[in-house]
C-alpha cells in the first residue's frame, strides 16, 4: 500500500480551515510560473535503455480541451502511459452545496458542453425523482426532442473532430456547418446557442414558439444527407479506415469492470441504454433500437455514433408526431417555478415566483433523503446522487460524468500500441474535460 | 447458486444470514433501496454482492461529509452498485466511516472502475483506500494540503487561486510581479466581505 | 476597381514604415486558441463556415505559440491550468495581443469557487476583454476587430510595450 503522501498523521486525519491557511502560508510553490507544472510521473532518468518520456498536453490540439497524458516511449510505441487529469476543476459539487436547486440548473450547462440540455434534462429528472414528481406529458416530450437533438450535435461533432483529428478536415467543417442547424433550434427555444439553462426543477422555462415544429421538421429534412456525406467521405478514405480500424480494441469485459458507458461502451457490446433499461421521461413510448457493435476498435465507436444518431433522428420523429399540448410546468408551484408571463400577469405566480427564489421558502425535499437518478448523455450514463437535509441546497450533490469512468481505461487501452494510434483512440472516446473535472 | 435464489429478491432480503445482520439500517426514498452498514463490514458486503450475486456494475462511488451533524460518524461512503441482465437491480450501500480513522479497503480488485472512483474520493475527502496503488491526487494539484469537498472548506478558498506571479513583458523580458489589488470585485470573485458590505452599504435607504 | 486602377502597372505608393508594417500585421493576425471549456466550443465555430474569421485574416490557427501572436484565452482556468497558460504566454514572440473571451477568463463567471481563477487579468496583461457566457461567434469577430484596431495604433520602432 501506498500511503498518500497528503494525509496528515493519525492524530490530525484531515485538516481544517485553518491548518490548511498555514500550509498554505508556508508556501505551496510548485504552481508558480517558470516552476514546471504538476508532474505526476517521476522523470525518469536516462537510463540507457532509449526510452524517451513524452508530455502531451493539456495545452495540444489533438487532447479537444485540456486533458493531459504522459507517454513513456520506446522509439514510436507507447511503452507506458499515464494521464493527469482536473486542468478544467471547477468545483462544481461544492457549487451544489451552496446553490438552491433551480439555481444549480444554471451550472449544469457548462459540464458537457457540447450538449448542455442533456445535463439539464439529466439534473432537472434528478431533482424531481428526489422529489417525487412528475412533469406534464408535453414538458417530457419537449425534454426527449430537446435531447436528441443535443445528443446528434453532440455526436456530429465527435465525428467530425475524428476525421479532423485524422486528417480528413472537411469532415468537420461540413459536420460544424450542419451542427449550427440544431444551435437554430437551441436558440429559438430558449434564446441561447450553448448554455441552455432551459429546464427548470419542474418543468421547463417557457413553452417552445409556434415555428418550432417547422424549425425540426426542415431539420429532420437538411440534416440525415450529412450522415451519408460523412459516411462517403470517411469509409472511401483508405488513411481514415486503416487508422481507426483494430485499433485500441476494447473488450466488453473491460469496458463492464471499467464502467464504461455510452457509445464507447456499446461499441464494445456492452449493451446498456438507461433510456431503455430506465427509462425516464417516456422514453419507453417510443419505438427505437439501441445499437450495438462488437468489434470495440476505433472503428466501431465510430459506426455506433453514425448508427445512433439515426435512432435519434427517429425518435425525435415520433416523438413530433405525438407531441401532446398543454402546460410545461408541473402544477405544485411549491416545487416549479411558473412560467415569466404568469409571473408578471398574475399576482399568485408572482407571489409563489417570490417565495421559491428567497432562500428558506424554496425546493426542500425531506431531510436524509437521497437519491441515484441516471439519465443517458451523449457520452454514457449522467447520473445524479443527490443527499438533502431539508434545506434549500442540496447537502451533497455528487455527479457522475460518464467521461470520468470512461477515460479511466484509456491509458491502459493505448499501452502497447504507437502515437499516432493514442491520437485516433482519443478522439474516438470523444472526452469532455468540463464533465471530467467537473 | 445463490444467484437463483436472490432473483426477485430485494437486496437486504437476499443476504444471507450472517451478513444480514450487519445491515444497521435500509432507507427506501421514491423507490431506492440503500443500505447501511459499518466500515468493518464494508469489504465483506461488497465482496458478497459482487461474487454470489452478480453485480457487476459498479456505476459511481462517492462520499458524504456530516460535519458537525448528529449522524453516526462523519463520513459516509456511498457505492451505487447495479446488476445487469433479466434480473437487473440497482441500489446502494452507504458506510459509515469515522473521523478518527478515514481508513476503507479498498475494491478495486473487484470492479476496475473503482480505481478512479477511489482515487476521487480520496483527492476530495481525504479517506484513504487501503491497498489501492493509485491514491494520488487527481483534481486537484499535486501538492496541494487541503481536501475541497469537506464541509469545513470554503467554498472560494483560503486564498490559493491568488497564488500566482504576474508575468508582463517589459522590452524584451518577461518579468514575474506581485498581482496588482483590484478596487473593483473584478479578480476577487462575486462574494468577497468587502463587497457584500459594499453592497449592504449602498443599499440602505437613505 | 480598386487601387490598381487608379495607380496603374508601373505606379507607386508613398506611406510610412509604420503604417505598412502595421497594416500587415493587423490583417494577418496568427491565432493561438487556448481553449478550455464552452467559449472554445464557440471559439472553433468562428473558425468553421458560417461565421468564417478568415474574412478577417484570422484564420491560420497556429497551435504553437511561437508562431502565433494573438492568444485567445477562452473558458475557465483553474489552478493548475494558471501556470500552463503563462507558460504559453510567455513562449509568444513579441508583439503579441491576448483576448480574455468569456465571462470565465475575464472575471471568474459564475464559478466563485476555490479552483477557479478570478480572471486570467490579474496574472498575464490582457488587451480585449469578450463579455458573454459563452459570446457569441460575431463578439468574437467584434473582438478581433479590436484588436485590429490596437495594431493599428502601434510605433513600429518602440514595439509594443515600450522598451
Amino acid at each position: 500500500m501506498t500511503p498518500s503522501p497528503n494525509r496528515g498523521t493519525r492524530d490530525t486525519p484531515v485538516p481544517t480551515a485553518e491548518t490548511l491557511e498555514k500550509e498554505l502560508e508556508k508556501g505551496w510553490k510548485s504552481h508558480r510560473a517558470g516552476v514546471r507544472p504538476s508532474q505526476v510521473t517521476e522523470v525518469v532518468e536516462d537510463d540507457g535503455s532509449g526510452r524517451l518520456v513524452m508530455n502531451f498536453g493539456p495545452q495540444h490540439p489533438a487532447t479537444h480541451g485540456t486533458l493531459r497524458s504522459i507517454f513513456t516511449l520506446e522509439g514510436e510505441t507507447i511503452v507506458k502511459a499515464d494521464v493527469e487529469i482536473g486542468y478544467l476543476h471547477t468545483g462544481f459539487e461544492k457549487l451544489g452545496e451552496n446553490m438552491t436547486y433551480q439555481q444549480w440548473v444554471t451550472v449544469s450547462d457548462r459540464m458537457n458542453y457540447l450538449s448542455a440540455i442533456n445535463n439539464n434534462v439529466g439534473y432537472s429528472v434528478a431533482v424531481e425523482q428526489l422529489l417525487g414528481i412528475e412533469v406534464p406529458p408535453r414538458c417530457a416530450a419537449l425534454r426527449v426532442i430537446m435531447s436528441e437533438l443535443s445528443r446528434i450535435a453532440d455526436h456530429i461533432l465527435c465525428v467530425g473532430l475524428q476525421g479532423m483529428d485524422l486528417g480528413a478536415f472537411s469532415v468537420m467543417l461540413w459536420a460544424f456547418e450542419k451542427r449550427e442547424l440544431v444551435y437554430d433550434i437551441i436558440e429559438a427555444v430558449c434564446g441561447a446557442r450553448l448554455t441552455t439553462s432551459w429546464t427548470r426543477v419542474g418543468g421547463i422555462i417557457r413553452d417552445v414558439p409556434e415555428f418550432f415544429p417547422d424549425l425540426v421538421y426542415s431539420f429532420l429534412d437538411e440534416f440525415p444527407p450529412l450522415l451519408d456525406e460523412i459516411h462517403l467521405m470517411l469509409l472511401n478514405n483508405r488513411i481514415f479506415v486503416d487508422r481507426v480500424k483494430q485499433i485500441g480494441v476494447l473488450t466488453e469485459d473491460q469496458a463492464r469492470s471499467w464502467g464504461i458507458t455510452g457509445p464507447i461502451g456499446r461499441a464494445s457490446g456492452f449493451d446498456v441504454d438507461v433510456r431503455r433499461d430506465q427509462p425516464y421521461l417516456g422514453y419507453d413510448k417510443y419505438d427505437f433500437k439501441v445499437p450495438v457493435q462488437t468489434e470495440g476498435d476505433s472503428f466501431a465507436r465510430y459506426m455506433q455514433r453514425m448508427e445512433e444518431i439515426e435512432q435519434s433522428l427517429e425518435i425525435i420523429r415520433q416523438a413530433m408526431a405525438t407531441l401532446p399540448s398543454g402546460p410545461v410546468v408541473h402544477d405544485d408551484f411549491k416545487t416549479s417555478l411558473p412560467t415569466k408571463d404568469a409571473v408578471h400577469n398574475d399576482m399568485e405566480s408572482l407571489i409563489h415566483h417570490f417565495k421559491l427564489v428567497m432562500l428558506g421558502h424554496g425546493i426542500q425535499p425531506t431531510a436524509g433523503a437521497s437519491i441515484y437518478s441516471a439519465t443517458e448523455a451523449p457520452c454514457g450514463e449522467l447520473g445524479f446522487f443527490i443527499a438533502s437535509d431539508g434545506s434549500d441546497t442540496a447537502y451533497r450533490l455528487r455527479i457522475r460524468p460518464p467521461s470520468l469512468y470512461n477515460y479511466g481505461f484509456f491509458p491502459r487501452l493505448v499501452e502497447g500500441g504507437m502515437i499516432s494510434d493514442a491520437v485516433a483512440v482519443l478522439s474516438s472516446f470523444h472526452i469532455i474535460a468540463g464533465e471530467l473535472d467537473r | 447458486m445463490a444467484a437463483d435464489m436472490a432473483d426477485t429478491l430485494s437486496p437486504y432480503d437476499s443476504l444471507p444470514e450472517h451478513l444480514r445482520v450487519l445491515v444497521t439500517d435500509q432507507v427506501e426514498h421514491q423507490g431506492q433501496l440503500a443500505l447501511h452498514c459499518l466500515s468493518v463490514d464494508q469489504r465483506s458486503m461488497l465482496e458478497h454482492f459482487r461474487t454470489q450475486q452478480g453485480y457487476d456494475f459498479l456505476v459511481d462511488m462517492t462520499a458524504i461529509d456530516h460535519l458537525g451533524m448528529d449522524q453516526t460518524e462523519r463520513f459516509e461512503v456511498v457505492y451505487v452498485l447495479r446488476r445487469l441482465g433479466e434480473n437487473s437491480q440497482q441500489f446502494r450501500l452507504h458506510v459509515w466511516l469515522s473521523e478518527d480513522s478515514p481508513d476503507l479497503p479498498t475494491v478495486f480488485d473487484l470492479w476496475d472502475s473503482a480505481r478512479w472512483g477511489e482515487r476521487e474520493t480520496h483527492d476530495m475527502f481525504g479517506i484513504t483506500f487501503e491497498g489501492n496503488p493509485d491514491l494520488r491526487r487527481f483534481l486537484m494539484p499535486e501538492d496541494y494540503p487541503g481536501f475541497p469537498l469537506l464541509k469545513d472548506y470554503p467554498l472560494r478558498g483560503v486564498g490559493e487561486r491568488r497564488q500566482f506571479p504576474r508575468v508582463v513583458p517589459r522590452g524584451d523580458q518577461m518579468v514575474e510581479e506581485e498581482p496588482e489589488d483590484y478596487p473593483t470585485s473584478i479578480g476577487r470573485g462575486m462574494h468577497t466581505p468587502e463587497y457584500t458590505e459594499e453592497v449592504r452599504r449602498d443599499s440602505k435607504p437613505k | 476597381m480598386g487601387l490598381e486602377s487608379l495607380i496603374g502597372g508601373e505606379g507607386f505608393l508613398t506611406t510610412t514604415v509604420n503604417s505598412i508594417v502595421n497594416w500587415g500585421r493587423k490583417n494577418a493576425l496568427w491565432p493561438m486558441p487556448f481553449g478550455t471549456a464552452c467559449c472554445a466550443i464557440e471559439m472553433m465555430a468562428t473558425f468553421s463556415g458560417r461565421y468564417d474569421i478568415s474574412r478577417f485574416g484570422a484564420e491560420v490557427v497556429r497551435f504553437s505559440p511561437r508562431q502565433a501572436d494573438l492568444l485567445i484565452v477562452s473558458g475557465r482556468i483553474s489552478l493548475k491550468m494558471m501556470p500552463v497558460l503563462q507558460k504559453i504566454y510567455r513562449q509568444m514572440p513579441e508583439p503579441k495581443w491576448v483576448i480574455s473571451m468569456g465571462a470565465c477568463a475575464s472575471c471568474g463567471g459564475v464559478f466563485d469557487t476555490y479552483t477557479l481563477i478570478q480572471g486570467v487579468d490579474q496574472f498575464i496583461p490582457v488587451d480585449v476583454y469578450v463579455p458573454g457566457c459563452p459570446p457569441r461567434p460575431e463578439s468574437l469577430l467584434d473582438a478581433l476587430l479590436e484588436i485590429q484596431n490596437l495594431v493599428g495604433e502601434e510605433r513600429f520602432d518602440s514595439g509594443k510595450h515600450g522598451s
